[in-house]
């Protein structure tokens, strides 16, 4: 039992102080979120932007014109699979393709990624991105604790020990950062950019391109960035990744476009 | 749904982490305070996994 009041009076302050202090920690990582998240996304994946000359993107300056938007960056990450997201809000926006889109895609099939990001960033989802760094912030977390785990001496990498740690702190993270993503993204928003990808480069290009997005090797990113990209890279084996499905399937969004014949 | 019932489990683990360090920390075991820690956790909890369960149902089922 406690024996005093001022014992109990300490300990409430203590409480306080560590809830104050753990509340400031989130509402100033919410608010940088909110300011850097395209540049935090950008850095998170250390992508290269595009040669001011690159034909790519002067084809996105086009559709950009075309689409009555200010112009977003291009950039690049070194990747084999055929992916895309973007980023930012209608004045500040970043597109980003792998290189596996560009060496795999022909050019209407590029223009349709290209048409379907932009069509992403008119339909104003700001949210997505702030969202997808602060839910990426708890689910980098378990791989902390993977690493605070071997660096204190549970084991290596692929033991049982650090791999339990890693497995624990997932099962506590990963629901309330799925239910960031879950709550912040509009599976809508991607049928109406696949409509605007077909209408704008014809639905052959459109349906090639969403055709070879499908049953590709899994791409290791983040599960809360899953959300951004136009197929998901991340495959079901973990349990845990299916919670952060947001999109709808591949054959679904053909299905559609072929039904729709834009 | 396999996912969120692992989670359950290790949300109630954390319970006990929490009973054991008042227990130790008071270094008495007290059934009314045990109770009432449980009860306001648990209470949480099954909010908290409530709205888990509608959101995940609703939207992973529209994505399949």
């Amino acid at each position: 039992m406690y024996s005093n009041r001022s014992e109990v009076w300490y300990e409430m302050n203590i409480l306080f102080m560590l809830v104050s202090g753990l509340g400031a920690a989130v509402l100033l990582l919410v608010v940088a979120c909110s300011l850097f998240s395209r540049q935090i996304l950008l850095r998170w994946y250390r992508v290269r932007k595009a040669p001011f000359n690159d034909p790519l993107r002067m084809q996105m300056l086009e559709i950009a014109i075309d689409a009555g938007m200010p112009a977003a960056e291009l950039c690049f990450i070194d990747s084999p699979v055929v992916n895309s997201f973007s980023v930012g809000n209608r004045k500040n926006s970043s597109i980003v393709l792998t290189t596996g889109a560009i060496e795999q895609l022909s050019r209407e099939e590029l223009s349709c990624m290209m048409v379907y990001e932009i069509a992403h960033l008119m339909s104003g989802r700001r949210l997505e991105g702030i969202a997808a760094v602060l839910a990426g912030t708890l689910t980098m977390l378990p791989v902390a604790a993977l690493w605070g785990a071997v660096f204190t001496g549970f084991g290596q990498e692929y033991d049982p020990a650090p791999k339990l740690i890693k497995f624990f702190v997932t099962s506590l993270l990963a629901p309330p950062a799925a239910l960031l993503i879950q709550i912040t993204s509009r599976e809508s928003v991607k049928y109406e950019s696949d409509k605007y990808a077909a209408l704008l480069c014809g639905s052959s290009a459109a349906i090639g391109m969403l055709s070879k997005l499908c049953n590709q090797e899994s791409w290791d990113v983040n599960p809360s960035h899953a959300s951004l990209f136009i197929a998901n890279p991340l495959t079901e084996d973990d349990i845990y990744n299916t919670l952060f499905r947001t999109r709808p399937s591949i054959d679904d969004r053909i299905k559609r476009l072929e039904g729709a014949g834009y | 749904m396999c996912a969120l019932g692992i989670s359950f489990i290790l949300y109630m683990f954390i319970l006990f982490v929490i009973i054991v360090v008042v227990t130790f920390h008071a270094r008495d075991f007290d059934l009314g305070r045990t109770l009432t820690i449980t009860a306001v956790y648990m209470t949480v909890l099954l909010i908290y996994f409530a709205i888990l369960f509608v959101v995940f149902k609703r939207k992973i089922d529209a994505s399949k």
